[in-house]
């Protein structure tokens, strides 16, 4: 069923037709609450919370991208979760990447299916170390694939904030990446020296 | 050699060039300083992995579904129309109760207040006849003549009238002979009360009664009108009611 339909039909209290959208989307939704907060329980509770808020403010969705409508949700619940538990996001519980076929495990051995989990758990140290707004600009540019304007519109700020906070991000990562220099997989270290 | 804020601004601009967001005019500005600037440009490939890495961070499964149906119950048909109505039906009673208290004050307050403080004119006329009739219908029959005549001469022999005195003859005084009779006229005008010379439902200032700010009869009409409006929103709101309760709970 198309997009619009289960819409119009969420409008009209369809939870079924909703939750047809909420399996479409609830891969992504997840992630992105789990890149920004980086624990698995507060990821859920995130990702519950921005699904009900969505089914409740369905009427206000005036059209365009569904999605980034729903990563705008997600970005203000996520915000309250680190709020409320004020937690520093280390890995409590490990990120298990998803058990259909990882795009290298087809042609790796296991060994090297360990270094790319491993390798994902110092990335999201390294996420964690970054402030929420450069967290988040960094998650939805180069996790979810999103443009400047989108990610400008999903948190309702302008284009430099946009740019400047994806600068600073990256360049923050880039250095937490080379002080762990030898813990980094061989395959994945940085191969520069940064001059100051 | 470059100047450092050269290079700082260069590397503010590297994580938009990786990007392809930069204008014209900043593209050139960058890619003229990379040429000539190792440094830059290692920070430039060193920042591409990194932004290469997160790309290609896999995601991670999902730890259970997030749908939300068995969280939602979904309200009842006429839900909102129900409590609207029912506010409603609420609202038009106590304004309807309201008004019966205004009413029952205009009638029992300032309806009693506005009444004339003296007897009609018309009406002090007919007392006044009604004593003159009453005066006269003696004198119709002999026997009642004589008597009125009897008692008015012993009244004139017992208390004269006025005192004769040489002042009042000084000052030209007309006194009644002590032998007069008083008339039957004269009787009944002192008798009778004096006539208020104000008009109908005219007092003094002083006791004008405070006047009501809506008249009995536009209270009476509101108070149909809500009486009527009362009705039809209960009505509705039964309905309505049951309506729902015919319907099974999600």
């Amino acid at each position: 069923m198309e997009e619009a339909t289960l819409i119009a039909a969420a409008r009209q209290g369809d939870t079924q037709a909703f939750d047809q959208l909420v399996r479409l989307y609830q891969s992504a939704i997840y992630n992105v609450a789990y890149r920004i907060l980086g624990d698995e329980e507060a990821a859920s509770d995130a990702t519950q919370d921005a699904f009900l808020s969505a089914y409740k403010a369905i009427g206000k969705f005036r059209g365009g991208s569904f999605k980034g409508w729903l990563l705008r949700i997600v970005t203000n619940t996520s915000y309250d979760q680190l709020r409320r538990k004020k937690r520093q996001p280390t890995s409590s519980l490990e990120a298990v990447y998803l058990d259909s076929a990882p795009p290298w495990a087809e042609n790796e051995e296991p060994e090297e299916y360990a270094l790319h989990q491993e390798l994902g758990r110092i990335i999201q140290r390294g996420l964690s170390t970054l402030p929420p707004e450069q967290r988040i600009a960094l998650v939805l540019s180069d996790i979810q694939g999103l443009n400047y304007q989108e990610i400008a519109e999903v948190m309702d700020t302008g284009l430099g904030t946009v740019k400047s906070r994806l600068s600073r991000g990256r360049a923050t990562l880039r250095d937490y990446l080379l002080a762990q220099g030898e813990l980094l997989p061989p395959r994945y270290r940085l191969k520069v020296e940064r001059h100051v | 050699m470059f100047k450092r804020s050269e290079h700082e601004r260069v590397r503010e601009l590297l994580s938009t060039y990786i990007d392809g967001e930069l204008s014209a005019e900043e593209a050139t500005l960058v890619e003229k300083h990379l040429h000539e600037c190792s440094a830059c440009t290692q920070d430039l490939e060193s920042l591409r992995q990194t932004v290469n890495l997160v790309r290609e961070l896999p995601a991670v499964s999902l730890p259970r579904p997030f749908t939300i149906s068995h969280l939602v119950v979904p309200e009842r048909p006429w839900a909102r129309g129900y409590v609207y109505l029912r506010g409603a039906t609420a609202l038009a009673a106590l304004l309807l109760i309201v008004l019966l208290a205004g009413d029952l004050g205009f009638q029992y307050l300032w309806a009693p207040r506005m009444a004339a403080p003296a007897p009609a004119p018309m009406a002090l006329e007919a007392t006044v006849e009604v004593q003159k009739e009453e005066i006269k219908a003696p004198e119709e029959t002999p026997a009642a003549r004589e008597a009125l005549g009897q008692m008015e001469a012993q009244k004139v022999e017992e208390t004269p009238l006025v005192e004769a005195t040489p002042e009042a003859e000084m000052f030209g005084v007309a006194l009644p002979s002590p032998e007069a009779t008083p008339t039957p006229e004269m009787v009944a005008a002192a008798e009778s009360p004096l006539p208020s010379p104000l008009p109908e439902g005219v007092a003094y200032a002083s006791e004008r009664p405070a006047r009501p700010f809506v008249s009995l009869s536009t209270l009476r009409l509101l108070e149909r009108a809500l009486f009527g409006a009362f009705l039809l929103l209960g009505g509705a709101t039964a309905l309505v009611k049951w309506r729902r309760e015919r319907t099974p709970k999600p």
